[in-house]
């Protein structure tokens, strides 16, 4: 069955390349819940009985032989989550493309062959078939980053690619030269100067993907630039492949605990936090600055994306429930996000948040599936998002990180910034378009697919840590004590039946009491904000949707300006210089090549009569 | 022996050094030329055996030099003159071409 | 069915000769001839597995005096990969008699560079590859396509006179021409001829296969030849070359002394080949420097053969294949502008994904044996220079695909027809393999 999955999808995939787009997204989409219908039939060995009654008996392992070489695949409980977690996504994806493209150009094609990577990647059990099925998913994701035809985007993601790739790839070639085989289960690593070095090398190839700094500056081009159901996918889904392989080499196979002890004092763990830490805040420090909203998207992705790096860093049985948790909220609030600009994009043509406003009005749908995206984003309490920040910070505080956990909580506040010039500055204020209507039905309807799991977790949960507990115990960790509705910490506890009905208490009499007072919908100059009169400050109009937070942006530039982009400018510099000078050994007269084969000579046989 | 190899020596050498430093084309095919009988002449010489006469057979069976490599001169100086006669013809070429034998200033990487 | 590997080489070296007095239909008697050496090549590999190397004496006098055929399984699959792919590449051909007797000297010369067991008769057929494809390049007629020639041709003839020294100094001492009767008794030899031959052999044959410095000619010539027949060179007579050396490398001289010279020249020739890419603005010389570095690759994995001769041959395989499919396909793109509709777009993207070393096509399969072969031997600063210049390949491509992404251009049909059917070929090559175990153990002096 499991290999009926796999060709399903290549064929759906080359199918797809020659047949029209409505057709090609109804394939894509029937091909896309294959793997989701393996995925519950596997919900039975972990506990959930929900699926049982589709008996679909998937194999859990597999081999597949290519070129001389047996891959080995089978599904383990971290698989099952990541899976879970990202392979959702695609059939809401594609149900949306259903509408927003044009024409079919490659879409689908490359994603089907991008989500046939992803399950390979998730079902790999050697180093030859995870590192295989990585660079299948680099390269199918990069022609979907080639497609939209920008020139910075593209360069950047295939060299960032192909860096990562060669990190992860040195790792596993230190590991294969120290224990002779390629096989997960094979690696017993030891606190040795190769294992440690490998360890770093792979941590740092996939931060590459999982967008954690200093190792992001692909991302705000390429997220920008690209079609966004795409850009959902690469932030929802492909930065969480980043963190399912630290997952593995740092819990899975005691990577963490080798490295810690080989550096004694002094762990490397608290780096992996403490970069996670500074992602967050100062990714979102340049969110709030940025006009473009796909920009903005993007640095707040990667900010939210750092929370995890840090519940991986701490490394304590809350603070990785915490990371998970936030792995799987962001896959799906992200990839809303994306949606939704995506679908006012649709309509209005326009991404800059100075030219937007008032959308909500024309498309209440979609607001309201961006607001709830953007609660749990910025972890409003009652929201899936709080529990697992919550118990992020938890983590940090139990941990005695004292320079971690100030820096998140600060974070924190600065999603709600830039969360509120998402609301504000996109879907609220007075200055709307006239002539703009709802997104097609598709748009919609997959934007609520992907809120559905939010809702869930948001009641329960509790089950989200059940999801956990498999790969959790996998690892000797017990979990943190929970019902469905209560989680219960060394600190505290938090009932979300509780909270619920305290807010909808609070909520359904203020509802009832002010609902029919007449209101008036403003533009945005006429309006007071933070007591300031919205009269010109320095030749610049200064509302919500417009250079809101300009007196922040000039007292930060100066600082934020040298970071990981002047860096990478500076070596590719200097790598355009080499090319340049080493072009010269090439003079185009004879009369040298000939003397370079006269030298080589001389030097060959001097070299090997001498020595 | 010594003449010989000498000869040898000085031949591919001057050969080389006109390949190296010399602008002109034809100079330049007139320096391979030189190097190919060099080392046709290295080839024979190799197979030389003091005191042998020429390797045909004629009753008188002494002493003769090694046949092989006489003929593997023999193939060596076929190859030489074809490819004198495409490098002449393609000179030919370059002059319609450029109006010159030499090499144009200009360089290109 | 009995195969004589003898036939391989003399047919089309016949056809070559017979083509200019059949002018009409010269075309596609050449194809007909391409055809059938394609199949003797196959029924050749079919037999080398199952029966082991294929010896073949030429006119009746038994080695170590007369000549002889000696045909390994890396033979028979270069031999294979050079004449399917010739033939494939001919589709393109638009040429007259005189172009196609050319083509078949080329390729009975490659061909018989591979099938050869005796050293002169290796270097007659690199002088007939070479002359003809000295006369291939120049076949274009204009100002870039003479001056690329004269400067393959001097350099090539530069190359032969010193294969010509090496084998009269080899000579001089083993009195013997036949390549595994010196290697029985290369011990023999004194050590400052043996290794004076040795870098004479592998200058001269190292200009023909594109080693650095030796590769001056490179650009030049692969910038001004017609766009098929730079995709001609590019698996042909390189290919043929570059075994060459690994012959002379593994069964001549198989001394640890060589395999780090040989390991040294190819990182340089990779390091510099990719760097000399990165700026290239013309597509045809970003190519050529870029085969450069594959050359580079391919020689860095015969040199591992030292200890992990599995790995080392199946990389090197592996390379062979992939960059003779998707380089001769990128060139036969380059001949338009940009990349014109589908089969354009499929082909660019296949071809590049495959040189840069993706799965599942053949170039992953190259680069991944012969990283895993390199981290065995320990050989860390070989492993970074490969990752570096696979960086590199990633800025030049990227943008040598987003360049060409939004061009039209015209490509004539039969163009489209090759390149699509060659960039294919490097997708299947990653994914069958087309060696057992029985291919290994005689490869080149076997495991």
């Amino acid at each position: 069955m499991l290999d009926i999955i796999f060709v399903t999808l290549v064929v759906a995939a080359i199918i797809t390349f020659f047949v029209g787009r409505k057709t090609a997204a109804v394939i894509a989409i029937a091909a896309s819940i294959l793997p989701l219908l393996a995925l519950a039939d596997w919900a039975g060995l972990y506990g959930f009985k929900l699926f049982d009654f589709l008996h679909l008996g998937v194999e859990t392992s597999a081999e597949l032989s290519v070129a001389g070489a047996t891959l080995q695949l089978g599904i383990t409980p971290i698989s099952w989550f990541f899976g879970i977690m990202i392979m959702s996504l695609f059939p809401a994806i594609m149900l949306f493309s259903y509408s927003f493209f044009k024409k079919n150009d490659g879409f689908y094609p490359f994603m089907l062959l991008a989500l046939f990577a992803t399950m390979g990647i998730l079902l790999a059990k050697d180093m030859l078939a995870f590192f295989l099925f990585w660079e299948m998913m680099s390269w199918s994701s990069f022609l979907l980053v080639w497609r939209n035809g920008d020139r910075k985007a593209t360069i950047s993601y295939l060299v960032f690619s192909a860096f990562s790739a060669f990190l992860i790839l040195f790792g596993i070639l230190l590991l294969y030269s120290q224990f002779n085989s390629l096989l997960f289960s094979d690696l017993a690593l030891r606190p040795n100067a190769e294992c440690v070095v490998a360890l770093a090398s792979m941590a740092a190839g996939f931060a590459v993907k999982g967008v954690l700094m200093p190792f992001h500056s692909w991302a705000p081009a390429v997220y920008s630039k690209s079609d966004e159901p795409f850009v959902a996918f690469l932030a929802g889904g492909l930065s969480k492949l980043g963190y399912y392989g630290m997952f593995v080499f740092l819990f899975i196979l005691s990577g963490a605990k080798v490295m810690d002890s080989y550096f004694g004092g002094i762990s490397p763990s608290y780096l992996l936090a403490v970069l996670g830490a500074l992602s967050a805040f100062i990714a979102t420090l340049l969110a709030f600055m940025q006009d473009d909203l796909r920009k903005l998207l993007a640095y707040s992705s990667i900010g939210q994306l750092g929370y995890i790096a840090v519940g991986f860093g701490i490394g304590t049985p809350l603070a990785i429930s915490g990371a998970l948790f936030q792995a799987f909220n962001h896959a799906f609030f992200k990839a809303v996000l994306f949606l939704a600009a995506g679908a006012v994009a649709y309509r209005t043509g326009k991404w800059r948040i100075s030219e937007l406003g008032g959308v909500a009005y024309k498309m209440p749908m979609t607001f309201m599936a961006a607001l709830f995206a953007i609660f749990t984003l910025a972890a409003i309490p009652i929201t899936s998002g709080f529990a697992a920040k919550w118990l992020l910070y938890e983590a940090a505080i139990d941990a005695r990180y004292i320079f971690v956990a100030p820096v998140m909580l600060i974070a924190g506040v600065g999603a709600f910034l830039y969360s509120f010039r998402i609301l504000y500055g996109v879907f609220l204020g007075g200055n709307c378009h006239p002539d703009i209507k709802e997104a097609p039905v598709t748009m919609v309807a997959a934007m609520f697919l992907l809120v559905i799991p939010l809702l869930i977790f948001l009641v329960f949960p509790g089950k989200m840590l059940d999801m956990m507990s498999p790969a959790l115990s996998n690892l000797g960790i017990t979990g943190i004590s929970h019902t469905d509705y209560v989680i219960t910490t060394g600190l505290a506890s938090y009932n979300t039946l509780a909270v619920i009905g305290v807010l909808l208490g609070a909520m359904i009499p203020a509802f009832l009491i002010y609902k029919g007072r007449s209101h008036r919908v403003v533009p945005f100059e006429d309006n007071y904000l933070a007591a300031e009169p919205p009269a010109l400050h320095e030749g610049v109009s200064m509302h919500a949707a417009n250079h809101f937070y300009k007196p922040i942006e000039d007292v930060l530039m100066p600082y934020l300006s040298h970071g990981a982009d002047s860096f990478y400018n500076v070596i590719y510099g200097g790598l355009k210089a080499l090319s340049n000078a080493i072009r010269r050994i090439y003079t185009g007269f004879s009369n040298d090549y000939a003397m370079y084969v006269v030298v080589f000579f001389l030097i060959i046989a001097g070299w090997l009569i001498w020595m | 022996m010594w003449a010989e190899y000498f000869t040898v020596a000085a031949l591919i050498s001057i050969g080389l050094y006109g390949v190296m430093s010399k602008k002109n084309l034809m100079k330049i095919f007139i320096a391979l030329s030189l190097m190919e009988t060099g080392v046709n002449l290295m080839l024979i010489t190799v197979g030389y055996v003091p005191g042998g006469t020429a390797p045909i057979e004629n009753g008188n069976f002494a002493k003769y030099v090694d046949p092989l490599p006489q003929a593997l001169v023999l193939t060596a100086i076929v190859i030489g003159v074809s490819v004198t006669a495409l490098a002449l013809t393609m000179l030919i070429w370059y002059h319609s071409k450029t109006g010159t034998l030499e090499y144009r200033r200009g360089m290109k990487w | 069915m009995v195969i004589h590997p003898v036939l391989m080489i003399a047919v089309p070296l016949l056809a070559a000769f017979l083509t200019p007095l059949l002018k009409r239909v010269a075309k596609q008697f050449t194809f007909a001839i391409l055809v059938l050496n394609s199949i003797f090549s196959v029924l050749l590999l079919a037999k080398v597995y199952n029966d082991g190397m294929v010896y073949e004496t030429i006119a009746g006098f038994s080695p170590p005096i007369g000549i002889y055929l000696a045909v390994d399984s890396l033979s028979a699959l270069l031999a294979f990969v050079i004449n399917v792919f010739a033939t494939i590449n001919f589709i393109t051909s638009d040429g007259d008699h005189r172009f196609s007797m050319l083509y078949l000297l080329a390729v009975t010369g490659s061909t018989g560079i591979v099938l050869t067991g005796d050293i002169f008769n290796m270097f007659v057929f690199f002088e007939i590859t070479a002359v003809a494809s000295y006369a291939l390049v120049a076949a274009k007629r204009d100002r870039g396509a003479i001056e690329g020639a004269i400067k393959y041709m001097i350099l090539g003839s530069v190359g032969s006179v010193f294969i010509l020294m090496g084998i009269a100094i080899i000579y001089s001492q083993l009195k013997s021409l036949n390549i595994y009767d010196i290697a029985s008794r290369i011990s023999s030899m004194d050590t400052k001829m043996m290794w004076i031959s040795f870098s004479l052999l592998l200058t001269g044959i190292g200009v023909e296969a594109e080693i650095f410095p030796l590769n001056g000619w490179v650009p030049d010539a692969y910038e001004g030849a017609k766009s098929n027949i730079a995709s001609f060179l590019s698996f042909g007579p390189s290919k043929a070359a570059i075994y060459a050396i690994a012959r002379l490398l593994m069964v001549v001289f198989p001394y640890n002394n060589a395999y780090e010279i040989a390991l040294y020249v190819g990182v340089a020739t990779l390091v510099v080949g990719e760097i000399a890419a990165m700026m290239q603005e013309n597509t045809k010389r970003m190519l050529a420097y870029s085969s450069i570095g594959q050359m580079g690759l391919i020689l860095i994995a015969f040199s591992l053969a030292s200890q992990h001769f599995e790995y080392a041959l199946l990389a090197a395989f592996f390379l062979v294949v992939s960059h003779a499919s998707a380089k001769s396909a990128l060139f036969l793109l380059s001949k338009s502008d940009g990349m014109p509709g589908v089969v354009g777009k499929y082909t660019g993207v296949v071809a590049v994904l495959s040189i840069i070393g993706m799965p599942p096509f053949a170039g992953f399969w190259g680069k991944w044996y012969l990283l895993l072969g390199a981290a065995g031997q320990k050989l860390w600063f070989v492993i970074i220079l490969v990752f570096f210049s696979g960086i590199v390949e990633a800025v030049y491509f990227a943008r040598y695909l987003n360049r060409n992404y939004g061009r039209k251009g015209k490509l004539p049909i039969s163009y489209k027809y090759a390149m699509v059917i060659l960039a294919t070929l490097s997708l299947i090559f990653g994914l069958i393999t087309l060696l057992n175990s029985m291919a290994m153990q005689n490869m080149l002096g076997g495991v």
